[in-house]
């Protein structure tokens, strides 16, 4: 019993950890429900944007830099995750973009020998899109594209891009930032080479990347930059985001975030926080 | 190439035997003893490790991170569908169909009833078509639900269409058209260096 109590502290002072983190940054708490209308939350987004919703526009001042704590809902595996969700509120830009990505370095490099185990996987469904269309695909199968890769299917994003689109299925697989410009070059000249130069460039010197626009993120309202963190030999993300325009009672919110899930973190930095603690 | 580190979960059954043959034509090592009851096979330098697992086990094991790979077929991915897992190629082995099959070759008149072990696959095929169903579910031996009075319709996979034929029964709709799918972890896919070979291997 002593280790599972000892393992539950752990898991909250990590937590505690990362929530501090935040504060230190300027981030404001926003407390949402677990369920709401006889649904379990799946996200934050939603619930953070919704209470948001509820004061008048002219008293917002943004950007607003805003996290939500507790767990959420993952109807196909039946069970809960505890996650924090974090959110920079604004005009969900480039800059956006890179801040959302240097909060997240920041973090991972509190735990040296976390980053050294950690891959992120960029995508960018503006390309994706930009990709496609340089290839003349119709609008609607763009669109048919994009829902197939959002659900894992890989085998029916190939098959409607079938011979048309070659350099866009080049794109959709992982691959180093080199190789993921050289292939964009060929399809996208005009694409923003400077801003996805920074973005690789904050992260590549805390950890490896990998560029695959068939990662498009979990959820309908992401429409530029979208990412995740793995770790080596965990089949789980640590963190999923992107940049999003979410339509909320009729309000546009632009913005970038992501979720970060505790579990497999901690799983990954168990260690390092025994070290640290003996080393006090 | 090093497959050390690399674990492949097949679902028992056509969809074994349809992989046993993939492996052996790409000149790998097949794991498996014939004669063993083994459904858990260690990876070594020489050829990946394998899960034996049920179809309906092969989804979650994937998404879990249990195995990098899966072998199961597209019907089992659609009437239990994922969101935790790539869909990565059509392995062009294991051809099947889901049929809507009667006791004549006649499109239901009206409301009816039909047994079928595919609920969520034969809900959306009826909504398509907007005809009213009542489902019925069923986990085996549909082929009785018409001949006892439980149903006049089924919707079942066949193969060769002889068990349809033993109980007097005809297809009167293919529903869909399945066949074994590789499925991957999106993790492990997008990050693990000894999946570079497959994946290679896919887009060659």
């Amino acid at each position: 019993m002593d280790e599972w109590l000892k393992q539950n502290r752990s898991e909250y002072e990590l937590m505690m950890m990362v929530m501090n983190q935040f504060l230190a940054q300027s981030f404001y708490p926003v407390p949402t429900a677990p369920a709401q209308s006889g649904h379990y939350r799946e996200d934050h987004t939603q619930s953070i944007l919704e209470l948001l919703s509820s004061f008048p526009e002219s008293h917002l001042s943004l950007p607003l830099k805003v996290f939500s704590l507790g767990p959420v809902y993952d109807p196909g595996h039946g069970r809960w995750a505890e996650t924090v969700d974090v959110e920079i509120l604004g005009e969900g830009g480039p800059q956006h973009e890179v801040m959302a990505i240097e909060l997240i370095m920041q973090l991972v490099s509190r735990w040296p020998n976390l980053a050294g185990q950690s891959l992120m996987v960029l995508g960018h469904l503006g390309l994706l899109d930009q990709a496609m269309a340089a290839e003349s695909v119709l609008p609607v199968v763009r669109q048919q594209v994009r829902q197939a890769l959002s659900s894992g299917h890989l085998v029916q994003a190939e098959s409607l891009l079938a011979q048309a689109s070659p350099k866009t299925r080049r794109l959709l697989l992982p691959q180093t930032y080199g190789n993921f410009v050289d292939a964009l070059g060929d399809t996208v000249p005009e694409a923003d080479f400077d801003h996805l130069s920074r973005l690789e460039g904050a992260i590549s010197q805390h950890m490896g990347t990998r560029w695959d626009l068939s990662l498009t993120g979990n959820w309908p309202y992401y429409t530029d930059l979208v990412f995740s963190l793995y770790l080596e030999n965990i089949g789980q993300p640590l963190l999923n985001g992107g940049r999003f325009l979410a339509d909320v009672q009729g309000r546009a919110w632009h913005g970038v975030g992501f979720t970060l899930y505790l579990d497999p973190l901690y799983q990954a930095v168990q260690q390092e926080m025994e070290w640290t603690s003996h080393d006090l | 190439m090093t497959f050390s580190n690399v674990t492949v979960a097949v679902a028992k059954g056509r969809i074994l035997e349809g992989t046993r043959a993939l492996w052996v034509q790409r000149g790998l090592t097949w794991p498996v003893d014939a004669e063993s009851r083994k459904l858990w096979f260690s990876p070594n330098a020489l050829r990946p490790g394998m899960l034996i697992a049920r179809a309906r086990d092969i989804p979650t094991l994937v998404a879990m991170g249990i195995a990098d790979l899966g072998v199961v077929g597209l019907d089992v991915l659609e009437e239990h569908p994922n969101s935790q897992i790539l869909q990565v190629a059509d392995l062009k082995f294991g051809a099947c169909r889901i049929v809507l099959a009667g006791r004549e070759r006649q499109w239901p008149a009206g409301p009816t009833r039909i047994a079928t072990k595919y609920q969520r696959i034969a809900q959306a095929y009826f909504s398509l078509h907007h005809h009213p169903v009542e489902l019925v579910p069923l986990s085996g031996s549909l082929e009785l639900a018409p001949v006892i009075g439980l149903a006049p319709y089924i919707v079942d996979i066949v193969d060769t269409g002889n068990t349809l034929r033993q109980h007097q029964l005809v297809e009167i709709a293919t529903v869909m058209e399945s066949s074994a799918r590789l499925i991957a972890n999106p993790s492990h896919w997008r990050t693990k260096p000894s999946l570079e070979a497959v994946r290679q291997i896919l887009t060659a």
